[in-house]
């Protein structure tokens, strides 16, 4: 019965201390590695820490179309990382830079893959609200475009959702 | 000759080897970051992350874990030994050995993932969910002035709830042992005294 006891008591110091033993052993040079591996710290050197950062989307240009009343406005996005992103859905308001009138709303279409180390290039949909248009009859009567600037920009980056501080200034064709 | 046979016990120590097996390959928790960006699986026989598709193993973590696959496996073997032979007199301490090992991985799994969340929140300050989804903001001091947000999905998966049942057997196994073992067993069981009391009464007795 005593023996029993003692091989129980064996059984369970030596399933916990072994493991844990064998580790300590295979790295005694540097105990650290046991909580954080050199594979961790080579992860996180070559995908969030290599020295980039993400930029905002870079404007190209716009166009229009009179019927629908809508605006694409074209950017080019730069996955600086190694490793592939997802952009699921790019947002802003649209507001007129000289009167700081809403103009609308801009958002991607659909999502788009950038690849490692590629830059894309990415297309915003605006639809110009009635008011809008009138702030175009009243304001900008003989403008065949606008500047106007993208604010509160919102990204979702692969579930990670990134809201800008900046303003991007866009020149934007309008109905005269 | 003795027939009995403590079935909870018997079904707990199935369920013990099951859990042993099902969960080297599915997870008791999972929690997802973004789009999968950040994956981690844990449980207390397996746990892994993976870094945007890279995987990782933290060698402190993967020592419990076998530390945990050695223990639960002997607690369902010994558990299945003392289910079919409950009445002898090595059993008590058969199941003693073998009743408790799932009922603490289960109560050390959800501590340490309390613990886990815990710590995220008071160092890094942002919620890890323990359950459900949860958008969590990272600190502005942390982010030079634009706000980052990151979608969190955490579930418990069906191997924490089989745990579950494996620990309920094997407190039922416990509670049966003692309707099972025979009243009058309990004036047989004579403990055997330590080796120092043995000594000091007779070192008495001779003084007396």
């Amino acid at each position: 019965m005593q023996l029993l006891g003692l091989v129980l008591i064996l059984l369970n110091v030596g399933a916990i201390a072994t493991p844990i033993a064998g580790v300590v052993l295979l790295n005694s040079n540097d105990l650290s590695q046991i909580i954080i591996p050199t594979e961790f710290e080579e992860i996180i050197s070559n995908t969030i820490c290599n020295g980039e950062s993400i930029q905002l989307p870079q404007y190209i240009g716009s166009s229009y179309d009179q019927s629908s009343r809508t605006a694409q406005v074209i950017f080019n996005f730069s996955n600086p990382f190694e490793f592939d992103l997802t952009l699921n859905t790019v947002s802003a308001n649209i507001v007129c830079l000289d009167h700081n009138f809403a103009l609308g709303y801009a958002a991607l279409d659909d999502t788009v893959l950038i690849k490692q180390e590629e830059t894309q290039t990415i297309i915003m949909n605006f639809v110009w609200t009635i008011s809008a248009e009138n702030h175009f009859l009243s304001q900008h009567v003989n403008a065949s475009a606008i500047d106007a600037k993208l604010v509160e920009i919102t990204l979702d980056i692969s579930g990670i959702i990134i809201e800008v501080p900046e303003e991007i200034i866009i020149s934007l064709p309008i109905v005269s | 000759m003795d027939l009995k046979i403590n079935w909870f016990g018997f079904a707990g120590s199935i369920s013990l080897l099951a859990l042993v097996i099902i969960s080297l390959f599915v997870p008791w928790w999972q929690l997802s970051v973004g789009d999968d960006l950040m994956v981690a699986k844990a449980s207390p026989l397996n746990t892994n992350f993976s870094f945007i598709g890279d995987s990782l193993t933290i060698p402190l973590i993967m020592a419990l874990n076998i530390a945990s696959v050695l223990l639960l496996s002997a607690a369902g073997i010994v558990m299945s030994i003392y289910s079919i032979k409950p009445l002898k007199s090595y059993s008590t301490k058969l199941l003693g050995f073998a009743y408790k090992k799932p009922l603490y991985s289960v109560v050390l799994f959800v501590a340490g993932l309390v613990i886990m969340t815990i710590i995220a929140r008071s160092l890094f300050g942002f919620d890890v969910p323990l359950f459900g989804s949860q958008l969590s903001t990272l600190p502005s001091d942390m982010t030079q002035g634009v706000t980052i947000s990151v979608f969190m999905t955490a579930s418990f998966q069906w191997p924490f709830v089989f745990a579950i049942v494996g620990v309920g057997l094997c407190i039922a196994a416990k509670i049966y042992h003692k309707k099972i073992v025979p009243t009058n067993n309990k004036h047989l069981v004579t403990r055997t005294p330590r080796i120092s009391q043995s000594i000091s009464s007779s070192v008495a007795l001779k003084e007396s």
